[in-house]
């Protein structure tokens, strides 16, 4: 492939899928600055290995994968200087104070409490649940991107929610308790 | 349905991913049960939790950032093309040298029988020499540690010899006319192998 070809593509990509692909990584990571900088990289790497690609699966399919794997590896190297470090994650904003049915204000505690959490589930979940809700892929594509079953993709999802859903119950209580 | 299978599906009646007869089921349990219909409402919230999480929006720099990257690695990889070729050229010559070598290397079988070879380069067998003509001269291979000796009809006369990079020379004096026999005998001080050349010859005249 030409450099003008490859560039040409490369811009392609970039119109399709640059706010997907860094919405996945800042989701995954919680860190907007890093997502940044790993979402560059996925795109660089993506450039370097045009030539290889070979049609087996669709771009999109093949630039997330190259996303998740990038990402992974620099959350392990990253978790392992933490662990040298003994950083401590960051404390999160939590614990519920207004009463569950005050409706809008509860939706939107709810809401950023969500956000906040998502980080911080275990990987296979958090893949799903962003791929699902945040991407909006189908369980047979979100099965063909993580290369699992679409009943794991189906069981991790229904997991994760459920995590989600006992965290904030598990927020809402201790914050009663603690008023 | 109990609230055991009401659960299984839960997840899937919320997404409506349900067929219509599964769906009535799971309507008809959650009119009876309340704890099921909670566990419903919490799954109906988080759902609309979850698909109200709006995207971030990517710094406005990053494609800038990406394009630069690449066209910086771009000016990079022309620059080095040239000197890519020239090493891609030397490592062709260095694989092409090195498999020659390796398609021209002794088996191993002879490669140890090479290692105590002595080739005697004269006398030749059943030649005719003057007696000023005769000389002994076997090669080795000088990079391994021999030990040998060399008989002039039966006698040892190895300390006569000398041995100079791989080469022995022996030049016997006041040879009588008639057959001679001489005998070389090596040793390969590290395998204990030995190898042994003998050759018969003519001597005219008297010495």
């Amino acid at each position: 492939m030409k450099d003008e070809e490859r560039k040409k593509l490369l811009i392609e990509l970039l119109d399709r899928y640059e706010e997907r692909i860094f919405n996945l990584i800042y989701w995954k990571i919680g860190d907007y600055e890093e997502a940044k900088d790993l979402t560059q990289d996925v795109f660089i790497k993506a450039y370097k290995a045009l030539d290889k690609f070979r049609g087996e699966s669709s771009y999109y399919t093949w630039l997330y994968r190259i996303a998740i794997n990038h990402t992974n590896r620099a959350m392990k190297k990253k978790s392992l200087l933490k662990f040298f470090s003994l950083d401590r994650p960051e404390s999160r904003s939590a614990y519920y104070d207004p009463e569950p049915d005050e409706g809008e204000k509860w939706k939107e505690w709810a809401l950023k409490a969500i956000k906040e959490r998502i980080p911080s589930l275990p990987e296979k979940y958090r893949e799903v649940i962003i791929l699902y809700y945040f991407d909006g892929r189908s369980y047979e594509e979100i099965a063909e991107i993580l290369g699992i079953s679409m009943g794991t993709v189906k069981s991790r999802l229904s997991r994760g929610r459920d995590l989600l859903s006992l965290w904030l119950r598990g927020s809402e209580k201790v914050g009663r308790r603690s008023e | 349905m109990n609230c055991e299978e009401f659960r299984s599906k839960l997840g899937e009646f919320v997404r409506g991913e349900l067929g219509e007869a599964e769906r009535a089921e799971m309507e008809e349990h959650l009119r009876v049960c309340p704890d099921c219909r909670a566990e419903y409402e919490r799954e109906i919230r988080i759902e609309e939790l979850l698909s109200g999480v709006e995207r971030v929006t990517p710094p406005q720099g990053l494609r800038f950032e990406i394009l630069k990257e690449i066209n910086r690695l771009e000016r990079k990889r022309k620059r080095l093309r040239p000197l890519v070729r020239l090493a891609s050229a030397f490592a062709m010559i260095f694989i092409l040298l090195v498999s020659y070598l390796w398609l021209r290397r002794p088996a191993p079988a002879e490669l140890e029988a090479a290692a105590f070879q002595v080739d005697l380069l004269s006398p030749r067998d059943k030649e005719v020499y003057l007696p000023d003509e005769v000389k002994v001269v076997a090669a080795l291979y000088p990079e391994r540690d021999y030990r040998y000796r060399i008989y002039l009809d039966g006698e040892d006369v190895t300390s006569e010899s000398k041995h100079i990079d791989g080469t022995i020379l022996l030049e016997p004096e006041g040879l009588d006319e008639g057959y001679h026999r001489v005998l070389v005998e090596i040793e390969d001080r590290e395998s204990g192998s030995s190898a042994e050349i003998d050759r018969v010859f003519y001597c005219m005249g008297g010495g």
